[in-house]
């Protein structure tokens, strides 16, 4: 039975590299057959980088990630406009994107479902 | 980039010329996108535009309409239509074998996918508008539909979300609308050719937000 491995990986230190850099730093772990978490929500933009990239290194044993990303409001189960809004303003003030995101290879994470108040992960 | 955006808008003003929109239809594999863009293109132009099949990722390439014209109530649009690959996080060729497809074509399937899905992100900033198309009978709140969507907002490219397969019993646009309240959701069924006079309304209505 293989290991299943989990890397924390704080947004303070990935954000002081480039899109490009995060991004590859993120994938290297997961064709590594690690799991990432990281204590933020996913920027889109970063999200389509990490999908473009994803595809471009996709062979017979790398098929893909799984990824699951949540803000903090969704995490508190609470998705209303008045909550996002409030996200936002603190985002704005603190430079952060407050929430959790988990990737996984598609290889071993069968699902990372969105619960609403928490990510569940499944395994192959 | 911009300066461009306002002489070209300037232009079109001064000369009273219509813009034709740039209309892409985005969503993961087999939420409907080609049986949508099938049914516009038909009811337009009396063509169609691709294949549709049970199979994920047979749309593996962008494809585009020119000049569809749209008429409702006297008012036109000129659109262009823009069928776009699934987009998804994965692509396992084994995954084409369940549905019977041959080896080597599942791994050409495969290959061409991946390059099918990247080519549809790159399409994303020539938008003008998009049909985010999403599987009605499916849970809607995944993370191929937020990244869809999360990019067209921070691109500001107005949105209509389209619950497709509303003649498929399991299929629920309350559960879309739901997860997704701050956009107009129209439910349509592709296959059956309902829904698509209020998607042609919304159409009209969000085509005067996009800057000519």
């Amino acid at each position: 039975m293989s290991k299943l491995s989990i890397d924390f990986i704080p947004m303070e230190i990935l954000a002081k590299s480039p899109l490009d850099e995060r991004v590859e730093l993120i994938l290297d772990k997961i064709k590594n057959k690690k799991i990432v978490v990281l204590n933020s929500r996913f920027d889109p933009r970063d999200e389509a980088v990490l999908i473009k990239r994803t595809m471009e290194s996709v062979n017979r044993t790398f098929t893909g990630v799984e990824i699951c990303s949540l803000s903090s409001s969704e995490l508190m189960g609470d998705n209303s406009w008045l909550a996002r809004m409030k996200e936002t303003m603190v985002n704005f003030m603190t430079g952060g994107k407050s929430g959790i995101t988990v990737i996984g290879p598609a290889k071993i994470v069968r699902e990372i479902k969105r619960e609403p108040d928490r990510i569940s992960l499944f395994i192959k | 980039m911009k300066l461009k955006g306002f002489l070209l808008s300037f232009v079109n003003r001064l000369f009273n010329k219509k813009r034709v929109f740039r209309l892409g239809i985005y969503g993961p594999p087999n939420a409907g996108k080609t049986s949508i863009a099938n049914f516009i293109s038909k009811e337009w132009t009396g063509e169609e535009m691709g294949t549709v099949s049970k199979v994920p990722h047979e749309t593996r390439e962008v494809s585009v309409k020119e000049k569809v014209l749209i008429q409702k109530d006297g008012k036109k649009i000129e659109i262009n239509l823009i069928d776009t690959p699934g987009i998804s996080t994965k692509v396992d060729f084994e995954e084409f074998l369940k549905y019977g497809v041959k080896k080597n074509e599942a791994k050409n399937r495969a290959r061409e996918a991946t390059k099918g899905i990247i080519e549809a992100i790159k399409w994303l900033d020539d938008m003008d508008v998009v049909l985010a198309v999403m599987d009605s009978t499916k849970d809607p709140y995944t993370q191929v539909n937020i990244t869809i969507l999360g990019n067209l907002e921070v691109r500001k490219i107005p949105v209509i979300v389209v619950a497709n397969k509303t003649d498929l019993k399991t299929s629920r646009v309350k559960r879309v609308s739901t997860a997704f309240p701050q956009y107009k959701v129209v439910g349509l069924s592709a296959s059956q050719g309902n829904g698509f006079k209020e998607l042609y309304d919304a159409l009209f209505d969000i085509t005067k937000e996009v800057k000519r």
